[in-house]
């Protein structure tokens, strides 16, 4: 891109929107706002779009989605917002493949499509099990779904302190939460007292409250901390998991439409990459100017109010209001500085943690890998390796102590398959989110960081050779990204997906602190968004749009 | 075949059930309690199991139990004795501390002292420790004498005390609120991190986030239970501990003897069978022995599991509620060992005759530790590294123990109710008492060769001996999903149960365990509520709650 030269001379001296951060979610807002009409900057500290969701050559020839192995959370409907599709994003084609496989030591497996079970010596009770949890899961996954895409009330603001009419707060986020309510009630009393009862519980003890099958109780532990820093026994880890269904169900053609474990999704062809491409050209498209290689160094306050931006250049930017997308620690800390900001709001800045426990491993193999007893067309479904909820729990173990675990939980995709254009020079990739990581405090140290590298795929290896014996020999490149590596190359603390630990006490009015859950900060005219916002992370692009869309309703927002 | 018709007849004599009937029988009703051991108590007993020595043998602490209802019951006057602990102390024995402690006391001067001995940061962060921690019991303290509302109905009652809450709540102003929920499902070790940096210090504070939960300090939702052990009320202190002169059979005595003089009637030895139900409703119970007793109220104090997984017929109950009494979790996960000691064990660490003798012994040193130790019951093993919260009672009271003999009560986690090399067997009970001496032996050197009896008891000996479900002291996990008005069943916290006539007032409903009495009061309550009638003269029943009955 060419608009980095010149800099001080091509910036007009007010425009409506400044956004720093070039990922998805600054782009998503970027977009909807100049579409509306705003004269929008995207600032970006490093030469490529979509942030995390990019791509890297991991090896000379190799060049792989290196932390967003699938887009199942990315909603058509904001391709379709967006207009990406004018932009040359492409979905690879609905795909009959089953949703998820469970891999089963010595050709066990269980495959998961239309929200059933099918699978060897699996009994009717197991289906059974298995059609009521994805049926009861489903209902409430659709109760939260719509909150996704809507800013949340402040509490102090909400329903709680008062009428959907008082003055705290803004209307439409209210009446979003009301309607959560209304749609709780409508659950009926006892499917209302049950959401009660599993929102606050744990992952380990839903999956043994529904299934009795130890592979489906493991895959329930498993998606209940992937994205998050707990162990499946921790309570609070329905509430990700729900989430985790919630944002699937949006991602969704339609929320009616939606059934979990399905089928395996259509993505964007060329995966993360290709969506970040489409976001910012779709952005260029819609008016939006784009500034690579300029990082932010402060963001301009007067009377309490952002003015504009200092690049590191020392270049000074204008506009009406500034959005970040940055994790918050580190915006108001240094961006904003502590000097504007209160004692009790810098405390609970600090107090904000983050930590990742997934590592992202990638295997170019030689051929397809055969796993044992499974069809080549169960390649193009998600395989995962998570026998039994203790086995998560005890990979969580060793992340708890700064250590990474000995036996990961993994989660497979060959994304070659379905969509070529991911192939690395004829070869397949596999890739594996690897469940056991130590968190990216405990790698701090160079060395430490690199023992941790081998040793965890040497353990995912030693774990994916029971399952598909020989895969090792296939392997002609091999890397792993710990969530330190995650978190040094693409700026997200802590190597998570979150930006902030999702948790009860980090959701909806609470994410990621009570006074920034709307979006707004309290600098005047500053606004935050990202994966540490409501709803959280993954590449969905809904804090982008939320902001996006209370911008535009608050008044003189042009 | 004797008949017998009652008004209220109560199963369990345990505290709750005692502290129930002692109001159904203030409030005229003839009242009938019903106990399957010999002596009656449930887990507040003071047994004599080695000669001249009087055991706490399940519950060893007197904090929770409402002021309230000592009053109403007129516990004092039937012989009750709180003596609030002086301190307490972890006793450490490591490279970098040598053999030394961290003491704890009912004085803030002191504590501050104590912990700038570990870290001057920490002790100015003390302050603000305590400060919070008190908010957060002023919050939840008048909610315990409360039925919680049942967010599913639409009953004015409901909704009256859901606006309640919500008011109560908006009170607190937003940052406040979040606070609130915040500490309500964190985990101790993120909250105490908030304040605190020294190990010592932390691992000392969040024994009591653990204690009778199969959690660890690193599991969100501990927090709270951290909490729940500080709601002590003994002279208006919070977080004091105290002992019953006695043994905590004096409790359960007292509350006997204050039911007796007002009519109540106590039946030991007698174990219940099945209740008895008709149409619906509950008429009355039958005995193992045969014998069958009527009343026109029955109230399990029981838990959950126990009350509908064992004495009521499946078919009296519809299906999603026997599934729902399934899932409730009741796990086991503390042990106890009460020893007899020829005479005071050394503890070299501390200083000789030290005040915090007098309380409460840890000793582990770090959160990690504790940890660790939960990690071994996730792996159905007791723990290698035990946590261990010691007594010496017989410091405090000599009645305990003969003179220059001492009593000491051990409270250990984490125990597993089953294990997973097999079941427990005598040999087995042996090897995890071992385990526990040897890690106090780690701290007093002549502690072993001054026992003279131990009784060891695992979650399975406590299930078999008092009756609790998996042997857990709370008559079901503290965790979020089981708390309030999800207590023990969703859509059953009002003390009720699917069976007219039959209801509940043990631990396992709102608030929750500990030898609180607030489950029983409540449930009483509720009955009376049903039955039209209130109590005189007992206006802890009612607590801020006026006018519910109208």
């Amino acid at each position: 891109m060419s608009h980095s030269e010149n800099i001080t001379n091509a910036i007009p001296p007010n425009c409506d929107t400044i956004i720093i951060g070039g990922g998805h979610n600054g782009l998503v807002a970027a977009n909807l706002l100049a579409q509306a009409g705003q004269k929008v900057h995207v600032f970006e500290a490093s030469s490529h779009w979509g942030g995390a969701a990019t791509s890297r050559a991991i090896a000379p020839d190799v060049t792989v989605n290196e932390v967003v192995t699938h887009l199942t959370e990315w909603p058509r409907l904001l391709s379709q917002k967006l207009r990406l599709g004018q932009s040359g994003l492409r979905y690879t084609a609905q795909s009959d493949a089953p949703h998820t496989v469970l891999l089963g030591a010595s050709g066990g497996h269980l495959t998961l499509k239309n929200g059933q079970v099918t699978g060897e010596n699996l009994s009717e009770n197991d289906q059974n099990e298995w059609q009521n949890f994805t049926q009861a899961m489903r209902k409430f996954a659709r109760v939260l779904a719509p909150i996704l895409a809507e800013s949340p009330p402040l509490l102090s603001g909400s329903l709680l302190s008062g009428s959907l009419l008082s003055k705290g707060g803004d209307f439409a986020s209210k009446w979003a939460a009301a309607k959560l309510a209304v749609r709780l009630r409508l659950l009926g009393r006892r499917d209302m007292r049950e959401f009660l009862r599993i929102i606050g519980m744990n992952g380990f003890d839903l999956a043994q409250d529904y299934l009795s099958h130890p592979m489906l109780q493991g895959l329930v532990a498993l998606e209940a901390t992937q994205s998050g820093y707990l162990g499946p026994r921790a309570p609070g880890t329905v509430l990700p998991f729900l989430l985790h269904l919630a944002t699937q169900a949006m991602a969704a053609s339609s929320l009616g439409s939606y059934q979990p474990y399905d089928r395996a999704v259509a993505q964007p062809v060329g995966g993360a990459a290709s969506l970040s491409a489409a976001l910012a050209a779709a952005a260029e498209r819609a008016g939006v100017v784009l500034w690579p290689n300029s990082k932010v160094q402060k963001i301009l306050i007067e009377d309490g109010q952002a003015i504009g931006i200092v690049l590191e250049s020392g270049t000074r930017a204008m506009a009406k209001r500034v959005i970040a997308t940055l994790p918050p620690k580190n915006l108001m800390l240094d961006l904003v500085g502590p000097t504007h900001l209160d004692g009790g709001f810098v405390h609970r800045m600090n107090g904000l943690t983050s930590r990742g426990r997934m590592a992202v491993m990638y295997l170019v193999v030689k051929s397809l890998p055969q796993f044992t007893g499974l069809d080549e067309s169960a390649l193009r479904s998600r395989l995962v390796i998570a026998p039994t909820a203790e086995m998560v729990e005890i990979a969580f173990d060793a992340t708890k102590y700064g250590k990474c675990a000995s036996a990961s939980a993994l989660a497979i995709t060959l994304p070659s398959l379905s969509d070529p254009s991911l192939m690395v020079g004829g070869n397949h990739i596999l890739a594996v989110q690897v469940v056991g990581a130590a968190d990216a405090r405990a790698s701090q140290d160079t060395a430490t960081a690199a023992t941790q590298r081998n040793d965890l795929i040497a353990a995912s290896l030693r774990q994916l050779e029971i399952y598909a014996p020989g895969i090792a020999g296939q392997i002609l490149h091999q890397h792993i990204a710990l969530p330190v590596d995650i978190e040094r190359e693409y700026g997200l603390s802590g190597g998570a997906w979150h930006g902030v630990d999702v948790g009860f006490d980090r959701f909806y009015a609470l994410r990621p602190s009570f006074d920034l859950a709307d979006y707004a900060t309290p600098i005047e005219n500053l606004f935050a968004t990202g994966a540490a916002f409501h709803p959280g992370g993954g590449v969905n692009g809904w804090p982008g749009h939320n902001l996006a869309q209370k911008i535009l309703r608050i008044k003189g927002g042009k | 075949m004797t008949d017998q018709n009652y008004d209220i007849i109560i199963a369990g004599s345990g505290h709750n059930g005692l502290v129930a009937a002692n109001y159904l029988a203030r409030a005229g009703l003839k009242t009938l309690v019903i106990e399957r051991n010999e002596y009656i108590g449930g887990a507040a007993v003071s047994r004599s199991l080695y000669p001249e020595f009087t055991y706490s043998n399940c519950s060893y602490v007197c904090s929770l139990l409402r002021p309230e209802i000592m009053r109403d019951l007129e516990l004092p006057r039937f012989g009750l004795q709180i003596i609030p602990y002086e301190g307490g102390a972890t006793l450490l024995n490591n490279d970098k501390y040598g053999q030394n402690y961290f003491g704890y006391a009912n004085n803030h001067e002191i504590i501050r002292r104590e912990m700038a001995r570990f870290s001057p940061r920490d002790a100015d962060a003390y302050h603000r420790f305590g400060r919070d921690v008190m908010r957060h019991c002023k919050f939840i303290k008048p909610l315990l004498m409360r039925t919680p509302p049942d967010p599913t109905q639409f009953r004015p009652r409901d909704i009256k005390e859901l606006l309640y809450l919500g008011q109560k709540f908006w009170r607190l102003g937003d940052r406040q609120m979040a606070e609130t929920i915040r500490f309500w499902t964190m985990s101790a070790s993120d909250y105490l991190d908030q304040y605190f940096e020294n190990d010592v210090i932390k691992a000392h504070l969040s024994g009591t986030s653990i204690i009778g939960t199969a959690l660890g300090p690193k599991s969100p939702g501990t927090a709270y239970v951290l909490l729940h052990h500080y709601m002590g009320d003994i002279d208006e202190a919070v977080g004091a501990w105290g002992f019953a002169r006695g043994g905590m059979g004096s409790v359960t005595k007292a509350l006997a003897d204050s039911l007796r003089s007002v009519g109540g009637e106590i039946k030991a030895g007698a174990g219940i069978d099945q209740f008895l139900v008709k149409n619906g409703r509950a008429r009355g119970v039958a005995l193992t022995n045969g014998d069958e007793y009527y009343a026109k109220n029955i109230v399990s104090n029981m838990d959950v599991k126990r009350t509908f997984g064992q004495h009521v017929a499946a078919r009296h109950l519809p299906s999603d509620f026997v599934q729902a009494v399934e899932n409730y979790k009741a796990r086991g996960s503390s042990g106890k060992l009460n020893i007899a000691l020829a005479g005071l064990p050394d503890f070299p660490g501390l200083p000789a005759n030290s005040l915090f003798l007098s309380g409460d012994l840890h000793i582990n040193e770090s959160i990690n530790e504790i940890e660790r130790a939960y990690d071994d019951w996730k792996a159905g093993a007791w723990s290698q590294t035990p946590y261990v919260d010691m007594l010496l009672p017989s410091r405090i009271d000599p009645s305990m123990a003969p003179d220059g003999k001492h009593y000491m009560s051990v409270f250990v986690q984490y125990c597993p109710y089953q294990l997973a090399v097999g079941e427990w067997n005598d040999e087995r009970r042996q090897a995890f008492g071992q385990t526990v001496m040897n890690a106090i032996a780690r701290h007093s050197p002549n502690f072993k060769s001054l026992i003279l009896h131990a009784e060891i008891r695992t979650p399975f000996d406590i299930e078999r001996e008092v009756g609790i479900t998996e042997g857990n002291i709370f008559h079901g996990e503290l965790t979020f999903d089981q708390l309030l008005f999800n207590r023990p069943i969703p859509g059953y916290a009002q003390y009720r149960s699917p069976i007219k006539n039959l209801y509940m007032c043990g631990s396992s409903t709102h608030p929750g365990g500990g030898v609180m009495g607030a489950p029983g009061a409540n449930a009483a309550r509720e009955i009376l509520f049903d039955l039209g009638m209130r109590v005189k003269n007992c206006p802890g029943l009612y607590g801020s709650v006026e006018a519910r009955a109208a």
